[in-house]
């Protein structure tokens, strides 16, 4: 019988949680493929949100179709296409929201590109419950639409129940069905 | 309702002035927008933006309409302001501030004229951060002068050139999914809606790395790799004297601004000291 540090060391053996040097490439590599994935995802957040596609979960307050594809789109463009999908999907609700994009875009491109399936859910999901709505609710805060801190990332946080299913279902739909996709994802 | 947003040709000033002056402009707008709390100077923004607009010969009905459909949540922001807003928390702790409470048996949520006041500056603020989405597609070559990675640049270029693309792909797979009996996202509760999410994104997704892979062919074909950061342009953008000039008024309106900022103008102060001024 197995002891539960031997179980551990086993389960971190099947599922290792990096990615090799060799599986992660160079951080700011831009070929003409990455260009092509951040162009296709930056273009279909910008459409996502001018169609108004999305969830509404109380009157008003509408969670975008394309924070879904600022989340998973920078797995394929890499850390440079993160910024433009960011700056694409940012500016169809006004310059204010492109400092608010990019930072993420980049963060979720280095999840992907650091870790192995299934940690990089793991870790997207929790900097979705922390460092997204800190960061949206200290811009809140700087424009002075939702004055108090912790109403706003309330506010956010709640967007959390629509995006981490929907991020977590997407990717594992595209790791099984496309083998591009999953050769990219990992 | 989807958003329009598409750039609307014209011959006036603005039209014709360089990218650089106008990408500045609207980064400008935005952050003096910041700097005020009161509504007649958040007001007077919004009146010089509904002005340049004009001056475009541009109907502000038709411009307007991403603001209407931004009104809940300009509603939302301005009852949240003037319950939580930092001028009407500071003013509730006199009590004669005190206009009304929202919920009066338990004497919660204090409101008071600050508030108001403040929360209308709020308000227009939105509106103005709202109104300001003025088609960037110039804005590429604006970066690429600006020394913006060229790669970057082609990148976010090609990405506007696809919207259209996949609105059209996107309002098709919505009505072929609809076909299949998709509900759409608006029906049933929360968990019916996350599931109906991937419904849609899901081949928005595949079309997505589809379209990816044919433009690195077509880049490639196009001979992207080969000195990309001295390729030409068929159209190139060069400062002219209405330019220079442009930019010099929107530096004298950012020290302005700054100096009315940090010498204490601009606060919903004004406002309120004035409408206490007609109450006397």
């Amino acid at each position: 019988m197995l002891s539960t540090l031997e179980s551990n060391r086993a389960l971190l053996i099947i599922m290792p949680i990096f990615k090799t040097k060799e599986e992660r490439g160079s951080i700011w590599a831009f070929g003409s493929l990455q260009i092509g994935y951040a162009a296709a995802f930056g273009g279909l957040a910008f459409a996502l949100r001018a169609l108004g596609i999305g969830i509404p979960i109380a009157p008003g307050m509408l969670m975008d179709a394309r924070d879904v594809v600022a989340i998973v789109g920078p797995a394929f463009s890499g850390l440079a296409g993160a910024i433009i999908i960011g700056i694409l999907a940012a500016l169809p609700s006004a310059v204010f929201s492109v400092q608010c994009y990019v930072p993420l875009t980049m963060m979720h491109s280095l999840v992907f590109r650091y870790l192995k399936w299934p940690w990089y859910h793991v870790i997207n999901s929790i900097l979705l419950l922390t460092v997204y709505p800190t960061w949206w609710a200290v811009w809140y805060q700087i424009f002075g639409f939702i004055p108090n801190f912790w109403v706003a990332f309330a506010s956010n946080l709640i967007a959390d129940a629509v995006y981490i299913p929907s991020n977590i279902i997407l990717i594992e739909i595209l790791r099984r069905y496309s083998p591009a996709a999953k050769r990219i994802i990992g | 309702m989807g958003l329009r947003i598409e750039v609307i040709p014209g011959e006036s000033f603005l039209h014709k002035l360089d990218a650089r002056p106008k990408f500045l402009l609207f980064l400008l707008i935005t952050v003096i927008v910041i700097y005020f709390t009161d509504p007649i100077y958040v007001g007077a923004i919004m009146l010089a933006v509904l002005l340049l607009t004009r001056a475009c010969n541009i109907s502000i009905r038709k411009t307007g309409v991403i603001v209407k459909a931004s009104s809940p949540l300009l509603i939302m922001y301005g009852l949240i302001n003037v319950v939580l807003g930092p001028a009407n928390t500071l003013a509730a702790k006199t009590p004669s501030n005190i206009l009304f409470y929202l919920m009066p048996v338990m004497n919660w949520f204090p409101v008071t004229p600050q508030g108001i006041v403040q929360s209308v500056a709020i308000c227009i603020r939105y509106a103005i951060v709202v109104y300001l989405l003025q088609p960037v597609v110039d804005i590429v070559l604006a970066l690429v002068k600006w020394k913006f990675p060229s790669s970057l640049a082609l990148g976010t270029s090609i990405g506007f050139n696809f919207v259209p693309v996949f609105m059209n792909t996107a309002a098709s797979i919505m009505d072929a999914q609809a076909c299949r009996g998709w509900k759409g996202l608006k029906s049933g509760n929360l968990a019916d809606r996350v599931r109906a999410l991937p419904v849609l994104l899901v081949p928005l997704f595949l079309h997505g790395i589809e379209s990816a892979q044919k433009i690195a062919v077509a880049i490639e074909a196009k001979g992207f790799g080969y000195n990309l950061a001295k390729r030409t342009y068929s159209r190139e953008i060069r400062l002219r004297t209405i330019d220079y000039v442009t930019l010099a008024v929107e530096c004298i309106i950012f020290v302005v601004s700054t100096i009315l900022y940090y010498t204490g103008y601009g606060t919903y102060m004004f406002t309120y000291s004035l409408l206490s001024g007609l109450r006397l």
